[in-house]
């Protein structure tokens, strides 16, 4: 298969993810039980004339085909319509909630990549020795971990020490850039630390795997047998050969940051836009919980699609299959 | 160095001349007068209070409908008139003295003269009206989520620029409760939005925009919104009512409890109101300040009511109602789930309000035996596995629960197995709970837990939601009886004195019919640091949506 032909075939397929992906997210949250407006219990002294004038200003009054068709629609323009919560446009949302959750989120993803890359070749290197052992049943302990109960006793043991809730102080004013900058650090430590942790095993126990079955190959054993430098034959001759599998869990991890990271950020109290799905489910506000799984969505097709291309850049034997 | 926001906004008002000349806590008008406003308070005045609360931020604007700001609106808004927390009874608001015609179809205020709004624009009871006139005009749409506070209000008129006119199509006996706290605008800002089919007025912001504090005309001014994180308010100069002694306050919006206490203990926050009952041994021993009172809210059993109910018809039976009822430990329930912060219920207007609680309205003394024996006489004898079996099923009911309300769930489980009763919780957020109760025209569930309130001081709301015309919106049992939906008619169009005996009523009805089994009283918890003092709890919070300038009187302590 030629080079072309490989990219508009994998083009195709995240077009038609894509779409789907769009479909399926108008169909799963009109179907949570309970509706926007179905509820009133929390608007004081509510009429029926309120739930009336809601289900039409929302357009829920309209049949699902009808509401499908206008939400394909606008979406076609670039419109993701206003949030049922404040009126206010989704994109405006969500761009805010975006630019809180990159930070915090990208800051766990490296750490974790960083830390589980370097545990994972250290692990497969001395494979069977009480290092391996003890590497391995930590990343698997991590792993294993519920990312809120992790959070929670994160908060426990370090209340009083660290922030607890939100990512800035919100009293400071004009503070000096260092002043900035280390607030928000601080504040960034818990959630950030947490991400890192859960996301560490599995980086560790992938690139482990990964780098056992590289060691185990006969060019391996060869430069054994040449003389070459454990760090050699580690650097140059493993852990390039390592880097598919792990190429696909980065390019997985990066298409997750957009998402942030729903659990960790609403027990931290963190406004990045995995609280922002969190209080939408909670309030059945479709157009942001639309426009939060279209961005997800989007960064997740296009981060594989990326791997996709890597790959075809880093193992000449995709072109042929 | 760190600085407060909200001082720099106050500070920048004064020198854009914003600011008004008279005193900022000598008396200002009846409606304040001086009693929060010591000379020691003074000496202490100033500084930003930093509070935490559950929850996320909603939207600034009235009208949006779903999740609105209720408290910050009451913050930045006059009400014509306000509540006062020690007697519960109205106090002059933005109005300064009111009456009404014999008949309660003409209510008239006197609004406080050559009051301002936060701009320095008058502020009249020309604002009042169009008010008024406008949610009443728009309530059918745009306003329909005030439409509520306006029944029957013909016109909101004002004949000059203090006096304001409402008149009804009937007598209205609690307009004070209704029109009387809805919060004002400034005509000048939201009038141009109230045109054509006023749509713009749900989708104005109404946020604070290039550093300017959103229109106020109550004791603060909103300053800065950052979505799910923080409000911050400062003093409103202008304020025509005694103005507060801090500079500002802030509000943190937390989305975990535990996060929030950790917070407090921590420094990073000043106070929080909605202390988790499960927090307060170790507040109290970090050295916080932890006060609690009666709330307004209580917690309920629903046995489904309704008479078009499908399957385990059995629950319709009102002696297996009251042995439902005489199976409860009401005292274990206020001791385990609520840790002793609760009192055992027994109305849906509980006595912290005791103009309207009925005190006639008493629990059925925990009594399993006697539960035992009603459904014994019922014919639903036990089977071999202990649970009993009514026309040919096992005993053995869904109970539909809140997650938070796991504790409770058990603690029924328990006491409903000595009756020979299975309980299965199934467990589901508000917005799902609601739909399985109300799906099927309310046919479908069997048992729900759940939380309700009055909805203030006066018990209104709370009543309107067991009436037939709430069904499908905030009617969370099921309950419909046309004989108290009469009585709640009834109760609207009369005086205080001729609506108590009514809501009276009303309440031995629903405890009659089991709607809901009242559970527990909450109370509510609020806590603060030792360095600061003065706050005024209402049974909703320190910074709840009742207008009772409960931040008014705070100041620094020592």
């Amino acid at each position: 298969m030629g080079r072309g032909r490989y990219v508009a075939k994998r083009l195709g397929f995240a077009a038609v993810t894509v779409f789907v992906a769009i479909s399926m997210n108008f169909v799963l949250f009109r179907a949570l039980p309970g509706g926007a407006v179905s509820d009133l219990s929390r608007v004081p002294r509510a009429t029926p004339a309120l739930q009336r004038a809601l289900a039409r200003d929302f357009g829920l009054d309209k049949s699902l085909p009808e509401q499908y068709v206008l939400y394909l629609g606008r979406l076609a323009q670039g419109d993701l319509g206003v949030s049922f919560d404040d009126r206010q446009p989704v994109a405006a949302k969500l761009r805010t909630a975006l630019g809180n959750s990159l930070p915090m989120v990208a800051v766990g993803t490296l750490l974790a990549m960083f830390l589980g890359v370097l545990t994972g070749v250290i692990s497969a290197w001395r494979r069977g020795t009480t290092t391996d052992y003890l590497t391995t049943n930590l990343a698997i302990g991590f792993f294993s971990f519920p990312a809120q109960w992790l959070a929670l006793m994160l908060l426990i043991v370090f209340a009083g020490v660290l922030p607890t809730g939100g990512m800035a102080d919100g009293f400071l004013i004009q503070p000096s850039l260092w002043e900035r900058v280390q607030d928000q650090a601080v504040h960034m430590t818990l959630p950030a630390l947490t991400l890192a942790i859960g996301l560490y095993g599995g980086y560790t126990l992938i690139v482990r795997s990964a780098m056992l079955d590289t060691l185990g190959e006969d060019y391996i054993l060869t430069a054994r047998a040449k003389g070459l430098p454990a760090r050699t034959i580690l650097c140059k001759h493993a852990l390039r050969n390592a880097l598919l599998p792990t190429t696909t869990l980065i390019a997985l991890s990066l298409g997750h940051l957009v998402a942030g990271a729903i659990l960790v950020e609403t027990v931290f109290s963190w406004p990045g836009i995995g609280r922002a799905v969190y209080e939408s489910v909670l309030n059945r506000d479709y157009p942001v919980l639309q426009g939060a799984f279209l961005l997800l969505t989007l960064s997740v097709v296009i981060c594989n699609l990326i791997a996709d291309l890597i790959y075809f850049r880093l193992d000449p034997r995709v072109t042929s299959t | 160095m760190r600085r407060y926001a909200v001082l720099a906004v106050a500070g920048a008002l004064v020198l854009s001349g914003c600011s008004s000349s008279t005193s900022e806590t000598g008396p200002s008008n009846a409606a304040g007068g001086t009693a929060t406003s010591s000379d020691a308070a003074t000496a202490k005045a100033g500084g930003t209070l930093r509070l935490g609360v559950s929850g996320t931020t909603g939207s600034v604007n009235l009208f949006s409908g779903l999740q609105g700001e209720y408290a910050t609106f009451t913050a930045i808004y006059p009400t014509l008139v306000a509540y006062d927390v020690d007697t519960q009874d109205f106090k002059p608001g933005f109005a300064d003295t009111w009456d009404t015609s014999p008949d309660l179809t003409t209510w008239t205020f006197h609004t406080h003269p050559d009051a301002k709004w936060s701009d320095g624009e008058p502020l009249s009871a020309r604002d009042a009206a169009f008010t008024l006139s406008t949610i009443v005009k728009f309530q059918q749409g745009p306003t329909a989520s005030y439409a509520g506070y306006v029944s029957h209000l013909k016109t909101a008129e004002a004949p000059d620029d203090n006096t304001l006119v409402l008149q009804y199509e009937q007598p209205v006996g609690n307009a004070l409760a209704q029109a009387g706290t809805v919060q004002l605008l400034p005509e000048h800002v939201w009038g141009p939005l109230a045109q054509a089919d006023g749509s713009a007025l749900k989708s104005f912001p109404n946020t604070p925009t290039d550093g300017k504090p959103t229109v106020s005309g109550g004791p603060f001014m909103l300053t800065e919104q950052k979505t799910d994180d923080i409000e911050l308010f400062a003093r409103n100069p202008n304020y025509f009512g005694t103005k507060p002694l801090i500079d500002g306050f802030g509000v943190k919006f937390f989305s975990n409890d535990d996060a929030m206490v950790s917070a407090l203990k921590n420094g990073d926050i000043d106070a929080i109101q909605d202390v988790p009952t499960t927090a307060v041994e170790s507040l109290k021993s970090a050295g916080l300040v932890v006060t609690s009172q009666p709330g307004v809210g209580y917690s309920g059993l629903y046995i489904n009511p309704t008479a078009q109910k499908t399957k385990n018809m059995e629950l319709l039976d009102p002696k297996v109602r009251e042995a439902f009822e005489r199976a409860i430990d009401r005292d274990q329930v206020a001791q385990v789930v609520f840790l002793g912060h609760a009192q055992p219920g027994a109305s849906v207007v509980p006595p912290a309000l005791p103009k309207w609680n009925n005190p006639a309205v008493t629990p059925l003394p925990f009594d399993p035996g006697m539960a035992n024996q009603l459904l014994d006489q019922a014919g639903f004898a036990k089977g071999g596995d202990g649970i009993r079996v009514a026309n040919g099923h096992p005993m053995s009911y869904e109970l539909l629960i809140q997650p938070t309300d796991d504790t409770e769930f058990r603690v029924l489980q328990t006491q409903f197995q000595a009756i020979g009763v299975k309980l299965n919780a199934r467990a589901l957020d508000p917005k799902a709970q609601f739909a399985a109760i109300s799906a099927n025209n309310y046919a479908d569930y069997d048992l729900a837990l759940g939380s309700g309130t009055t909805g203030g001081y006066d018990p209104d709301f709370g009543l309107s939601s067991f009436a037939c015309f709430a069904l499908g919106q905030f009617n969370r049992s099921g309950y419909c009886d046309p004989a108290y939906d009469k009585l709640y008619m009834q109760q609207s169009t009369g005086t205080q004195a001729d609506r108590q005996p009514l809501v009276g009523q009303m309440q031995q009805m629903l405890s009659d019919a089991r709607v809901p089994v009242v559970l527990a009283y909450p109370e509510h918890i609020d806590a603060w640091s030792k360095d600061w003092t003065g706050f005024k709890q209402t049974p909703e919070g320190i910074f709840s949506y009742l207008p009772a300038d409960t931040l008014t009187g705070v100041h620094r302590a020592g």
